[in-house]
């Protein structure tokens, strides 16, 4: 019985968390960050490193966010490291996504025992083991000392190590989603009809569990930003002087009392980068529980 | 059952516009102080809407009164404040919703649900004794017990007896009950409708009620209104409105009904478009051979941790161009042996054979498979919701002839016509489908593999009237034109009775009797039998 209302029609409050307005502003606020990433080092008559002005200017038309503590331009350094940070975390949350449904897929669905057990112990294991020391441990068997092509020293570490840790959460999610699509009527009708297990799983189950999955992922990204951002606290990840959202962040800590701007600026994005995204995963969601 | 003159409610030129569209259009009617009447209708009709706005609760789901006026007692309801209605709701106009589990708070105990209603309804009664009261009231057996229960261990019939009780509550002089037996199995169904009839003689009170069913409304109203798509097109005392009903689209919808038409005839159908009642001819039956598709050979279910088995061992041949029905209330195990004998669940003791190969025998490209297929019960439930009917059909197609991808999509596009479904939705996914839609969908893709023998579980019990005769209609002239066997499992005794030659009775997972369905259901032998024929509403 839910009805569609004209857009404009919406009290503010619904606009702002309506289905269909969520996903627009997600959206939208998500492009101009993106866009931001792209063009604005282009464009901007600084380098990321370039110490640009004296140490410690607070935002102003010339320098918007400020300056750091050795005078480099703190508005070209965050959207510089937000190059960094989103396709990073694109990527890990893609890889993560891909082999969690998939794992997570063939174990709920696969009628051998053996490899439902096996793929979901190791899924135990790797949930079951507390995050950050996870995290740390493989950061620092992988290294942090060597840049590989474009991306800076430490990010590759950070990048497997979230590989290795996120899929699991998406293999259980698609292993409970694929379990319970196996006791419904629609995949006992593709039995009954005789079409292959293949089929079945690959066209009846996994575009279900695909949904679910993929918009665990959006909101997921943001996490892996963050995460990303919090390891230069921890001395590991991205190593200075990448012009990276976490080690911006964690450069400025020293100086919070001086100079507020240097963490909170680059924080503020980070945290509408999340709220964006949380917004199209919100979306994504309802449209799918949607009859 | 005294009628005064007075009207208690009185509905006069109602419109209602809700999601976009105009849903009524200029409904009125009234009722008499200690009268009743029913709205009939099939879904989309507009019957629950005007419930929902006899009892305020039209703006819970964004719908907007444009014109009319609904007088209760003579004080007008339309925009009422909500000061009025917490003056009138519960107190003076109760609502009984659809039979359900999540009608009740389902980690409340009873007793605490009907004290917290009472506590409101009521103030200064004793919630305990008046408990005890309102369920002795809806006649339900051991109400001290029933008081410490949680509804998850009531059956539906005894979860609908409390959603009475908490209707009365209140004392209200007004009843609205939405489709309060739907779902209900009939011999539940004829106690609940029973006791709505006494609790009018008791308490006077004065019942507005949704149905969708006319056999329904003649058990329990003296009159009835029939709706159609937001308009009311017949009114008038039930006798005369069912024995001499004036608009086509009431006689539509009594012709559609299986038990009024000779059994294996095709039943009367309605053009939706434009309102005429047209009788389709009977499809030529072509010969079989009679050989023996399916052998059940002292089959037997027994669920894990179950005490008792879903199935006890029984055995039955199905031969080419049976039709065999199994008619049994919830919980008697006919949606399991449907489903063994597809081979969607393999039996516990004993064999399933087809063509004398058991189902485990049969794997991969077996063409066997191919010989027995199934409708489902759940229209949308048995549909891929990401597969749309064209693709649906093809890929069966594919799976056992070996044609190329865009001429197995030309054949699923004219299968899909034979079924009937409209052109238009043959590339739309299920959820934009109606019901009667994907009931088709699910026909064309059993039709797809050629089979001999179809199971249909169910196959209209979640769809209309009209698109039920449809649907018998369907099966039946496939049934004849391909030479098809049917076994068709249904509570329904009007549907078994006219779709099948031979019927079985479950309950409880055991065949209490097996026999000719003519006489089965004129001439039970079996005491269980004849309690289903009897709780079965009927318009004779």
């Amino acid at each position: 019985m839910k009805q569609r209302q004209p857009f404009f029609a919406l009290p503010w409050l619904r606009l702002a968390f309506g289905v269909s307005a969520s996903r627009t502003i997600g959206v939208v606020v998500f492009s101009i960050i993106v866009l931001m990433c792209i063009f604005q080092p282009i464009f901007s008559p600084y380098q990321a490193n370039e110490f640009v002005a004296m140490a410690f200017q607070p935002p102003s038309w010339e320098h918007p966010f400020g300056t750091d503590a050795v005078g480099r331009d703190l508005f070209v350094r965050t959207w510089e490291g937000g190059r960094i940070n989103l396709v990073a975390a694109a990527i890990v949350t893609g890889f993560s996504l891909i082999l969690g449904t998939t794992l997570g897929t063939l174990a709920g669905s696969s009628r051998r025992r053996w490899i439902d057990s096996l793929i979901m112990r190791v899924v135990d294991a790797v949930i079951a083991f507390p995050l950050v020391i996870l995290l740390l441990a493989l950061v620092v068997v992988i290294g942090t000392d060597r840049a590989w092509g474009p991306a800076p020293a430490g990010l590759i570490a950070s990048m497997v190590a979230l590989m290795c840790v996120m899929w699991a959460g998406y293999a259980r999610m698609a292993r409970g989603q694929s379990l319970a699509m196996r006791e419904s009527d629609f995949v006992l009708a593709t039995r009954v009809s005789g079409l292959s297990n293949s089929r079945i799983v690959l066209r009846h189950i996994a575009p279900g569990v695909g949904r679910i999955t993929l918009a665990l992922a959006v909101s997921d990204i943001v996490l892996v930003v963050t995460i990303l951002s919090s390891l230069p606290f921890l001395g590991a990840g991205v190593q200075p002087p990448a012009a990276e959202w976490g080690s911006i962040m964690y450069e400025g800590r020293g100086f919070l009392r001086q100079a507020w701007w240097i963490t909170l600026l680059p924080g503020a994005v980070v945290a509408i980068t999340g709220l964006s995204l949380s917004f199209v995963a919100d979306s994504l969601l309802d449209s799918r529980s949607k009859k | 059952m005294t009628t005064s003159t007075t009207p208690l409610l009185t509905v006069e030129g109602l419109n209602v516009h809700l999601g976009g569209r105009d849903v009524l259009h200029d409904v009125g009617f009234t009722i008499a102080k200690g009268d009743s009447l029913a709205l009939v209708g099939e879904s989309g009709s507009g019957k629950t809407v005007t419930a929902r706005v006899v009892t305020g609760l039209i703006d819970r789901i964004n719908g907007k009164v444009t014109g009319g006026s609904v007088k209760f007692d003579g004080q007008e309801l339309v925009n009422a404040g909500p000061g009025t209605w917490t003056a009138l709701r519960g107190k003076r106009i109760a609502l009984v919703p659809q039979a359900s589990l999540s009608s009740l708070d389902p980690v409340m105990r009873i007793g605490k649900q009907l004290a917290e209603t009472i506590a409101v309804l009521d103030p200064g009664a004793d919630t305990g004794a008046r408990a005890l009261e309102l369920l002795d009231q809806v006649q339900m057996p051991r109400p001290e017990q029933i008081l410490r229960a949680f509804p998850h261990e009531l059956s539906g019939g005894m979860r609908q007896r409390v959603m009475i009780a908490l209707a009365l509550a209140g004392r209200p002089e007004l009843v609205v009950a939405d489709e309060p037996t739907t779902a209900l199995d009939v011999t539940v169904q004829a106690g609940i409708l029973k006791l709505l009839g006494d609790l009018r003689k008791e308490t006077g009170m004065t019942l507005l009620m949704i149905a969708h069913d006319l056999a329904v409304v003649k058990m329990v109203s003296e009159n009835v209104a029939v709706m159609r798509a937001g308009r009311l097109i017949e009114a008038g005392p039930t006798k005369t409105v069912l024995t001499v009903p004036v608009h086509a689209y009431t006689q539509a919808l009594l012709a559609a009904r299986p038990e009024t038409s000779t059994p294996g005839s095709p039943l009367s159908i309605l053009d939706r478009e434009t309102g005429e009642l047209r009788s389709p001819t009977a499809t030529e039956r072509v010969a079989t051979e009679g050989k023996r598709i399916v052998q059940l050979d002292n089959v037997s279910v027994t669920y894990r941790h179950a005490a008792a088995p879903a199935v006890a061992p029984m055995s039955l041949d199905i031969h080419e161009g049976a039709s065999i029905g199994i008619v049994g209330e919830s919980g008697s195990g006919k949606t399991t042996l449907g489903r063994v004998i597809v081979g969607a669940l393999a039996p516990s003791t004993g064999e399933v054979l087809v063509h004398g190969k058991t189902w485990k025998q049969i794997r991969g490209r077996n063409p066997l498979r191919r010989d027995v297929q199934m409708i489902f019960q759940d229209p949308y439930g048995s549909l891929t919701p990401w597969r749309t009917p064209r693709h649906a059909v093809a890929e069966v197609l594919r799976r056992w002839t070996d044609i190329s991808a865009p001429d197995a999509l030309d054949r699923a596009g004219q299968l899909l016509e034979e079924v009937g479904l409209p052109t238009g939705v043959f590339d739309k996914y299920p959820a934009k489908l109606s019901g009667g839609q994907c009931q088709r969908v699910g026909i064309a893709r059993a039709l797809a593999s050629e089979p001999r023998l179809i199971v249909a579980d169910e196959p209209t019990s979640s769809l209309d009237i009209s698109a039920q005769a449809q649907i018998l209609n369907l099966l039946m002239s496939l049934r004849a034109s391909h030479g098809l066997s049917l076994v068709i499992v249904s509570h329904d005794l009007s549907v078994i009775r006219h779709m099948t030659d031979e019927a079985l009775v479950m309950r409880h997972g055991v065949i209490v009797e097996h026999g000719a369905s003519t006489k089965l259901f004129s001439d039970p032998d079996h005491e269980y039998t004849r309690q289903l024929v009897d709780a079965t509403p009927t318009l004779a």
